[in-house]
Formats: structure tokens, C-alpha cells, sequence
């Protein structure tokens, strides 16, 4: 575009694109509504500093569970150019393993005396589960119909993920199952005997910091905030993880040949990297991500049903996510997830709109990004030719 | 004897089995029984596997029958031991915590113990009610179940030994014709009220003769028309006298059947009186049995298609006429001054007998009269074929029409819902099928339609100019708004399609993958603003729209007597099938138009179909705004037939029905629309205790199609444009 025209459209080219199609005019003008509404609404009191760190906070942890989903998006898509409908499924096999296990382990009474391995075991357990679900999808789903038209394995994704559903509606009942109550208390030297307080009617004593399902009262800078803890594990779990896949991707062989088979499957081929194992070692990362992330997500309290479709709507969303990150952008997808998380949890009440619509703000905001940068704020790793 | 995969297939089957058993199927289909008294779905499904499961073992070795023998037996052992695991597990310790619908599960579900229940329960009937806790406890004293359970093993496997013998051709036509046999069986109950069994032999032999008469006739149209009618009209005739003397009636057929026959009735009953003519109903018998009998002489000369589809729609009536017999049969009947005793189960084990020979029959014959048609058509002159063409089309138009006085409630709902998705199949398929985009949130454009049809023909803020109509005195003078079902479905049509083109634009620009996703985002999130109580004066929230009016016909001006509400399922049909005609009319138009080459372009190949000129962004943009307003008119139509619409009936799983009926049907062809959502929708309908796995296997038959036949069951023929050009040249 800014290759043509005189030196006059050259100097204001930023605003052809207003000019040029109507909706970038429409897009704008709702953006530039948006802004005055939620201006409006911290101008006249309405929403106050302390909502918005509190909603900053839960936006974030869950935001990062976004962003593990929204990398096994991004990791398939980058390789075979395909979404990979079925992620949220995947998403959801972790997260009824993940419920299973921890249920073993409370029946047995492993979970109250070993709290911390009790955790690492479930969320491993649901990792596992996913990698199962992921690599039999790939085998039996996708694999034949690698050089199939572009409709053909769009179509089997969505087959293959609501037959997982069904599947597992009508293994395990169509009754959403809940995590059972964990309490894991840490920095026990801190606090020097029980100390029992009353929040919300309820009696909460303590010995140290509960970090699953504890809910504080911190008075910070004059705001009283309510904050939970499990927040910030959350969030920095899958921090942790989602540092472990760069180094993964950057510094491993695997990972190097996995960015090979993403620039050119045949080319690699030659320099002797097997294509099918890269494309099965993709399919794992992403579901290792998408289990964990399943295990964060039923860890929360208040959170955690866990039903055959829960793993719908993560899906979209982090799909969403990875769009906004530039599908196929290994960052991107890690950026996309917080800013939609973030966006998610503050945007309906900063609008003045009921908790009922935050699904309606997270696609709202997936239809801006694509009218004004369809290939994200990173970019997409692949040109559109490549594809 | 063996071959590489003598243990691989048998496991494959064992694991799909074992998932399905836990998941509940047998515990679900043992109380739906194909064969009353005799036969459970349980064990025809158990068999089907256990079946399936042999075949594929034992086809490699075909021709040798020990080996073949050795490799089906081992087919169905390792899936039945299996099994036999599962109940002995499911006895020791209690999975139902994990399965929830993993319930009292043991042999005599798996075989429903009914199998061999010979002399009125005597026999086995123990076996029934084996309490496998007490095999636990009290170890080799009743191992009947299982003993049971491996015989049935052993008699599929016999029954594959000789079934993998025949020909290719018979084997395809005997599985299918048992599978139909089976499902006839299974929809009986409600299908046994259309037609009597003299009603059907009836209508069926006089369109044989009619068929079969033609083919000693020279291949003049009009010829076969007037000698098949006459034929049609002197069996008529004959059966007038016969039923008026009283023939039929002495001699049982008539009286032996719960209900009357209703087009034999014809013959002697009453007048049709309209105005001051009074017509005598007879004449209107001796009509139909003419127009059937011209019918079965034309067909003989026809098309491929419409030859097959009329032969087995004529057998398809006298199976409905041997369904009513078995559930209508009186207790004791004397046949040739016989007496005789029917128990409703040997009347069924009988009938199903009998449908399945006929399907087998129907099945080798009708191809090879297929092809004998087909050589007579193409020998015609071509202005014959286009009448020829417009008589069947006529024809079938008035069986159409009449159809549903004989179908019931029951059975018209289930067509008004297979016209349903009809209607949006045929919108969808522009997308999907011709421009080859991915629209997964369908049911956004539907809700859309319904919806508007709600909002305007009924008071509410929009229509009553901002006012709440619960506060107004009298609502329905002061809202000026509200208008009638005819003035609203063309503002709901233009409304979808605008709304759709709107969400077009910004993904259209875009590869089709994020279609696809933000049209799933969009279906769904249409579905959280009609409940969202944010909107509650508008679209009502959880509650929804009620009491919609029904359509009126009102043509009181011409005549008194000419005023019709359609409000139930035998006369919304008409407006269903008006839909119908006109989505497929309107699709079929613009399919062979420039616009539909040019979506056929743009779906083989985007890049050479800009390079020639076709510009992408309008054509995209056009197929969203066509498929959406036909999701619209079906909206439209949808909430005018239940008169009350609600959220939940807006959910993802209309998208996912509308997707897998055009791609199982095949992408791209109006009958396979039809034919898909029959199978789809109409025959779910039909067998509703198996609602549970519906879309399951929805989900199974998606991915199958696509690795086996990614056209469908009915692919479109491929354009002729070649053959044209030569017809307008020479």
C-alpha cells in the first residue's frame, strides 16, 4: 500500500486504510466508543482502582492458562498449517485425569499428608493423559490426510473433537465433577501458631499461607484488596513452563528440528530429520502444555467443573490468543494469552456489562484484531505464501 | 492359517468395543427390543461387533474354510473374553464411580438371555436373571452366562463362515438389507399407523403392473402414459365391484386388520362434496389407482435416479403396509377356515423375515432394471425426456402434497424437521460445498431468523415503539409494529444475510481456518446474547419468545370458506415444503449460473480464480450473505411451526447437525442434502431411545468420511459444460 500514490497519500498513508474499506472505519469508530464508555465509567467512580488490580490479578492466572492452550495451537499450526480443533479436547482429557488421580489420592489419604507431591503427581497425570489423547488424534485423525485439501482434516478436526466429547460424556456422565478441597499451606514459620479469622462468614484458620484455596484480605496503599493466592501460582507455574518449552525449542535438537520441519517439511526430510516423529514430539508439547494447563485450571477454586465440553470455550479463547499473538508465533501465543486473560477479567465490568457477556468482549476484541492486524501484534512467524 | 493381522484387527475391535461397553451401550440398548420377546438391540449390536469384528479377521483367508473358520472364531473370542473381563471385574469391584453409566452389567445384558427363549421362557429363561454375585461367591456353579454368552460368540462366528462365501455383490446386499431390517424393526412403533396392509399390496401391485406392462409397449410417451392409467383404472374398477360385493370383507382382509384401510375405504365409502357437486369418493379411488398405474409405465423409462428412488419408494410402501400388519394383527384370525393363533412376537419374527427377503430382493433386481431403464431413456428423443421429466416431477409434486393426510402427527413432525434442515443443509452447502468456506456457527444465522421473526410478530419494546407492552392497556392496538408471519419472514431472510455478510468481511479477507473458528466463536456467542439477561426485554433471556402467532392463510376475500391457520405439524408441512422447493429452486439456479462457477473456482483454486477475473472478497461475501439467509428463512419457518423459541434449542449442535448432513450426504449436491438429512435427522427421530449416541457417532462418521469418501454417499455429478456447448453446436 505505501508503495503507491504520490508523496501526499504517501505522508498520510496510515489513514487509507480508514478510507479505503469501510469497515476499518467501523471498527474504529467501536473502538473509539468502547474507549469513552469505559473512560466514562472510571472518570464517574463507577469502577474503582481496587476492582481493577483485583481483576488484573485473576486476568492474569487465568490468562496464562490461556496461553499454555493457545501455544498448542500455535506449535500444530506453525508446523502443519492447520488448527488443531480438537486442542480443547485435549485440554479436557487432562483435565479429568488430573480429577481422577487427585481423587485416588485423596481416597488413599496421600493428598493430606503429601500435599505438594500429591499436586505434581495430578498435574503430571494430566499431562500424560493429554499426550495419550493427542498422539492417538494425530495417528488416527490427522496423519492420513497430511496432503489432503485444506476442508478435509479442517472437517476431520472438528469430527474428531466432538466425538471426544461424546466419548467422554458418555464414559464418565454427563454430571460435571469438581476437585475436592485441597489446602496447602506454606511459609508455616511466618505464622507462629493458628490464628483464626472470619471472611465472608467463614472461619479460616491457618497455620502459614493456603495457597490453593486461601482468599486474603491485604491492605496495599491505602485499597483493600482480596486476593488469592493461587493466582500467583497459577501464573507463575505456567510461567515456568511456558520458559521451559523456549529453552525446549531454542537450545534442544528436537527443538531445532521441529523449526526445520515448520520452514520446509521436505528440506528437512532430506537433512535427515524424520518429519512423522518432529510433527508426533509437536503434538506432545502441545498437549504436555494443554494438560498442565487443565490441572491449573480445575486447581482453582470456584473454577473446576469438570464436564466433556469445558474444554470448548478455553479452546476458542485460546485460540483467540494465539491470533492475537500471530498464529504460528511461539511468543505471540505466550503474550496473546495474558492480554486476552487480562481483557477478559476486566473488560465487561470497566464497560458496565454483566460477567454473563465476558465471552462476547473476548470474541468482540478477536474480530478487532483481525479487521486491524490480522496477523497479530507479532506477526505471523509465515508468510501467506508459504501456506 | 494365519496372517499378520489375525490378532491386530480382533484387538482394534476389542478396544472400540470395550470403550462402548463402558461407556453403558449395552445396559442402554437392552431394554429397546427389535424382535419383541426374542431380540434385544443389546445383542444385535454385541453381534454386529463381535461380527464385524470376524469378518475382518477371516476375509484375508477367503476361500479356505478352515482357515477362515480358525481366524472368525478368534475374531470373536478375543472381543468376547474381553467382555467376559469387564463383567467379572465390574462385579468384583464398583467402576461405576469412574463409568456413571456403567450399570448391573453382566452376560445376560450382553446377550439379553433372550436369544434362545424357546418354549414360552421355559427353557433358559433362568439365565435371565443370573446374579452374578453369587457366581462370585460360589465358584462353577452358573457359569450358564457366560457359557451363554461364548455360544452366541460361536453362532456369529458360524453365521460369518458362511456369510463371507457369497459374492461381493450378495454380501453387500445382505448386510444392508439386515441392518434395514433392523431398523425398520426398531421404528416400528411408529411407523406402523401410514398405510394397511391392503392399502399397500394394493397401491404396490398396481404400480407393478403398470411397470411391468410397459415393457411389452413401443416407447411412445403418451402411449405408455394412457395404457398404464387404463390398466390402473380397471384394477380400480374390478376392486370397486369386488369390495362393493362384499369379496374382500368375507374373506378377511378387511376385517382382520385393527385399522381400515383408508384408499380401499375410498371405494365404497361416502361423497366428496364441494359447493353443490357431489362427488362420489370411488371415482377419486379409481384416479389414484389410474395415476399409479400410469406411473409404474413410465418409470420403466427413466433416469437412473428416479427410477431407483420411485422402485423403492413403491417398496418402501409396502414394507409400512407388513409393519402395520404385525402390530395390528388380531389375536386369532381364521385363514381358509383355519383357525389360527398369532402372538404378536411370531407375527414379528415373521414379518421381519419377510422385510428382509423383499430388501434383498428389491436389492439385486432394481439395479439390473436400472440399467434396462436407462438404455430406453437415452433412446428417446430429447422433448420426450424433458416431459417425461415433468410428469415424474408432477407426480411426485402431488405426493408430496397428499402425503400428509396418510402420515399423522407423529410422522409429519418428523418430516417438517427433516425440511428443516433441508433448508439450511441447502444454505450451508453454498458455503461449504460450492465456495468450499467453513462456516461452524450456522446456528447464529438460524437464531437470527427465528429470532426476528419473534421480536416482530410479537409486542415487545421494539414493536410498540419503545413502550414495555406489559405496561400498556390494550398492547395489541398500540403496538403498530407487530406484524403478520408473512410480512416478517422477508425482513428476517435480509436480516440474516446482512448480519452475516457483516462477519464476513473483516474473516473473509482471511485464510479459511479462521473462518471457521470466528464463525464457532459467533454461533456461540449469539446463543449467549439470546440468554443473557442484559437483553431480556428484547429476546426474553432464559424464557425465550412465546406464543408466536402461526401463520394464517387468509383469503377470505375470495371466498368464506378459504381461511387455514397453520398451526399444526400436517399443516405447517406446507410451509416447510414451500421452503423447501424454494431454497433448492433458488440454490440449483445459482449453482449452474456464472456465480456458481465462480464459486466452484474459488473452492478448487483461489489464486487462478482471481487471476481470471473472479473478484474474491465479493464472491466469499455472497455465498456467506446466500447460506445466511436460508439459516434465516429456516429460522423464520422454525419459530412460526413451534410458536415458542428458546435458547437452548440455538445451540452449537445445529451446526454440527447442518455440517455433518451435507458432508455425509456429499458437499456440493441438493440430494444429498435430502437424502443426509433423512439419514441424519429423520432416522434419529425414528429410533429416539438412542438419542445418547447420535452425536457420537456424528462425531465417528465425520472423521470416517473423511478418511474413507470425502465426497459423501451422493457427490454432485461434475459439470457438463462440455456436453453443452456440443448440443448448442450441432
Amino acid at each position: 500500500m505505501a508503495s503507491e500514490g504520490s508523496t501526499v497519500t504517501r505522508r498520510y498513508n496510515y489513514l487509507l486504510p480508514l478510507l479505503r474499506s469501510p469497515m476499518y472505519t467501523i471498527g474504529a469508530a467501536f473502538l473509539v466508543f468502547l474507549v469513552v464508555v469505559a473512560a466514562s465509567n472510571v472518570l464517574t467512580g463507577e469502577y474503582t482502582p481496587e476492582q481493577f488490580i483485583q481483576q488484573l490479578i485473576f486476568g492474569l492466572s487465568q490468562g496464562s492458562i490461556y496461553s499454555l492452550i493457545a501455544l498448542g495451537y500455535t506449535l500444530v499450526y506453525g508446523i502443519l498449517f492447520m488448527i488443531n480443533f480438537a486442542h480443547g479436547e485435549v485440554f479436557m482429557a487432562g483435565a479429568y485425569m488430573g480429577f481422577f488421580t487427585i481423587y485416588g489420592f485423596q481416597q488413599s489419604g496421600f493428598l493430606q499428608e503429601h500435599t505438594f507431591l500429591a499436586l505434581l503427581g495430578t498435574l503430571i497425570a494430566g499431562m500424560l493423559a493429554s499426550v495419550v489423547v493427542a498422539v492417538l488424534l494425530e495417528r488416527i485423525a490427522y496423519r492420513p490426510l497430511r496432503n489432503a485439501p485444506r476442508l478435509v482434516p479442517l472437517i476431520t478436526a472438528i469430527g474428531a473433537s466432538i466425538t471426544l466429547q461424546e466419548l467422554f460424556k458418555l464414559l464418565f456422565g454427563a454430571s460435571a465433577r469438581r476437585f475436592p478441597d485441597i489446602k496447602l499451606y506454606v511459609f508455616q514459620s511466618l505464622f507462629e501458631g493458628a490464628s483464626c479469622e472470619t471472611l465472608r462468614g467463614e472461619t479460616i484458620c491457618r497455620d502459614g499461607i493456603d495457597i490453593v484455596s486461601g482468599i486474603y484480605t491485604i491492605n496495599l496503599l491505602g485499597m483493600e484488596l482480596t486476593i488469592r493466592p493461587i493466582s500467583f501460582v497459577v501464573f507463575f507455574v505456567s510461567l515456568a513452563i511456558m520458559i521451559a518449552l523456549w529453552f525446549f525449542i531454542q537450545r534442544t535438537k528436537t527443538g531445532r528440528a521441529m523449526r526445520a520441519v515448520a520452514e520446509d517439511k521436505n528440506t528437512a526430510a532430506l537433512m535427515g530429520i524424520n518429519v512423522d516423529r518432529t510433527i508426533v514430539t509437536t503434538f506432545v508439547l502441545g498437549a504436555l502444555l494443554a494438560g498442565a494447563g487443565a490441572v491449573l485450571f480445575s486447581m482453582i477454586p470456584g473454577n473446576g467443573q469438570i464436564e466433556s465440553r469445558m474444554g470448548f470455550f478455553p479452546g476458542i479463547k485460546a485460540f483467540t490468543a494465539a491470533v492475537i499473538g500471530g498464529i504460528g508465533n511461539v511468543p505471540g501465543a505466550m503474550f496473546g494469552g495474558l492480554f486476552l486473560g487480562v481483557a477478559e477479567s476486566v473488560g465487561p465490568s470497566i464497560l458496565g456489562l454483566s460477567n454473563q457477556l465476558k465471552d462476547v468482549v473476548s470474541f468482540g476484541l478477536l474480530v478487532l484484531v483481525l479487521i486491524f492486524r490480522p496477523t497479530g501484534f507479532f506477526g505471523e512467524v509465515l508468510s501467506e505464501e508459504k501456506v | 492359517m494365519f496372517h499378520k493381522n489375525t490378532l491386530r484387527y480382533p484387538f482394534y475391535v476389542t478396544v472400540v468395543i470395550v470403550i462402548l461397553t463402558l461407556t453403558g451401550i449395552f445396559s442402554t440398548f437392552e431394554s429397546r427390543e427389535v424382535l419383541e420377546d426374542y431380540l434385544t438391540l443389546a445383542t444385535v449390536t454385541l453381534g454386529l461387533m463381535i461380527g464385524v469384528s470376524a469378518y475382518v479377521t477371516a476375509l484375508p483367508m477367503r476361500g479356505r474354510l478352515i482357515a477362515v473358520s480358525v481366524n472368525s472364531l478368534i475374531g470373536v473370542l478375543i472381543p468376547t473374553l474381553a467382555l467376559i473381563l469387564i463383567v467379572v471385574l465390574d462385579t468384583r469391584t464398583d467402576l461405576t464411580f469412574v463409568f456413571q453409566r456403567l450399570k448391573d452389567l453382566n452376560p445376560g445384558t450382553l446377550t439379553s438371555g433372550k436369544i434362545v427363549y424357546l418354549d414360552g421362557g421355559g427353557l433358559l429363561s433362568p439365565l435371565r436373571d443370573l446374579n452374578f454375585a453369587d457366581w462370585i461367591t460360589v465358584p462353577g456353579v452358573q457359569l450358564q452366562g457366560f457359557a451363554l454368552l461364548l455360544l452366541f460368540a460361536v453362532v456369529v462366528a458360524g453365521f460369518v463362515i458362511v456369510y463371507i462365501h457369497f459374492s461381493r455383490q450378495w454380501r453387500t446386499i445382505i448386510f444392508i438389507s439386515l441392518l434395514l431390517t433392523v431398523v425398520l424393526s426398531l421404528a416400528s412403533g411408529q411407523l406402523d399407523r401410514i398405510l394397511t396392509l391392503p392399502d399397500a399390496v394394493m397401491l404396490f401391485t398396481v404400480f407393478a403392473l403398470g411397470y411391468f406392462v410397459a415393457f411389452y409397449l413401443p416407447e411412445s410417451l403418451w402411449l405408455r402414459t394412457i395404457s398404464g392409467f387404463s390398466l390402473g383404472m380397471i384394477s380400480a374398477g374390478a376392486l370397486v365391484l369386488l369390495v362393493n360385493n362384499g369379496a374382500l370383507d368375507a374373506g378377511g382382509v378387511l376385517r382382520g386388520i385393527g385399522s381400515v384401510p383408508r384408499i380401499l375405504q375410498m371405494s365404497i365409502n361416502g361423497d366428496f362434496i364441494v359447493g353443490d357437486l357431489s362427488i362420489p369418493l370411488s371415482v377419486f379411488f379409481i384416479l389414484i389407482l389410474g395415476v399409479i398405474g400410469a406411473f409404474g409405465a413410465l418409470i420403466n423409462r427413466a433416469p437412473r435416479s428416479v427410477h431407483d428412488a420411485s422402485l423403492y419408494f413403491a417398496l418402501g410402501l409396502l414394507l409400512l403396509g407388513i409393519l402395520q400388519w404385525g402390530d395390528r394383527f388380531r389375536v386369532n384370525d381364521t385363514i381358509l377356515g383355519v383357525e389360527i393363533i398369532w402372538n404378536r412376537p411370531e407375527v414379528g419374527i415373521l414379518r421381519a423375515i419377510i422385510i428382509f427377503f423383499l430388501l434383498c430382493m428389491a436389492m439385486w433386481i432394481v439395479p439390473r432394471l436400472s440399467i434396462r431403464a436407462e438404455k430406453t431413456f437415452l433412446r428417446v428423443v430429447p422433448v420426450q425426456r424433458h416431459q417425461t421429466q415433468f410428469i415424474f416431477f408432477a407426480i411426485s409434486m402431488l405426493v408430496l402434497l397428499i402425503a400428509p393426510q396418510f402420515m399423522g402427527l407423529y410422522i409429519s413432525n418428523v418430516f417438517n424437521l427433516i425440511a428443516l434442515y433441508t433448508i439450511m443443509g441447502i444454505g450451508l452447502n453454498v458455503m461449504v460445498g460450492y465456495a468450499g468456506l467453513l462456516d461452524l456457527g450456522y446456528v447464529a444465522s438460524f437464531a437470527i431468523g427465528a429470532y426476528t421473526l419473534g421480536i416482530l410478530t410479537k409486542p415487545n419494546i421494539l414493536t410498540c415503539g419503545g413502550a414495555d407492552p406489559a405496561t400498556l392497556e390494550n398492547a395489541l392496538q398500540t403496538c403498530t409494529g407487530v406484524m403478520t408471519f408473512w410480512q416478517a419472514w422477508p425482513i428476517c431472510v435480509v436480516f440474516s444475510a446482512v448480519t452475516g455478510m457483516l462477519l464476513g468481511v473483516p474473516v473473509l479477507r482471511l485464510r479459511g481456518d479462521y473462518l471457521a473458528i470466528v464463525t464457532l466463536g459467533f454461533g456461540e456467542i449469539t446463543n449467549r446474547i439470546i440468554k443473557a439477561d442484559d437483553f431480556k426485554p428484547l429476546f426474553g433471556a432464559a424464557s425465550g419468545i412465546t406464543r408466536i402467532p402461526s401463520p394464517v392463510i387468509d383469503l377470505t376475500r375470495f371466498d368464506e370458506g378459504w381461511y387455514a391457520q397453520l398451526n399444526n405439524s400436517t399443516s405447517i408441512y406446507y410451509l416447510f415444503l414451500f421452503s423447501v422447493l424454494f431454497a433448492a429452486f433458488v440454490v440449483y439456479r445459482l449453482a449452474n449460473s456464472r456465480i456458481g462457477r465462480a464459486w466452484r473456482a474459488v473452492k478448487a483454486d483461489e489464486n487462478v480464480a482471481q487471476a481470471m477475473g473472479i473478484h474474491l472478497v465479493n464472491t466469499k461475501l455472497l455465498a456467506f450473505g446466500v447460506s445466511s439467509a436460508f439459516a434465516g428463512l429456516g429460522g423464520a419457518v422454525f419459530g412460526a411451526s413451534v410458536q415458542g423459541i428458546f435458547p437452548d434449542s440455538f445451540t452449537i449442535l445445529v451446526s454440527i447437525n447442518v455440517l455433518s448432513l451435507i458432508i455425509i450426504g456429499g458437499m456440493g449436491s441438493i440430494p444429498g442434502v435430502v437424502l443426509g438429512s433423512m439419514i441424519l435427522i429423520g432416522l434419529p427421530e425414528l429410533l429416539r431411545e438412542l438419542d445418547d449416541y447420535r452425536l457420537l457417532s456424528f462425531g465417528v462418521l465425520l472423521v470416517v468420511v473423511m478418511l474413507i469418501k470425502p465426497e459423501g454417499i451422493l457427490p454432485p455429478s461434475p459439470p457438463k459444460l462440455a456436453e453443452k456447448e456440443q448440443v448448442i453446436h450441432g
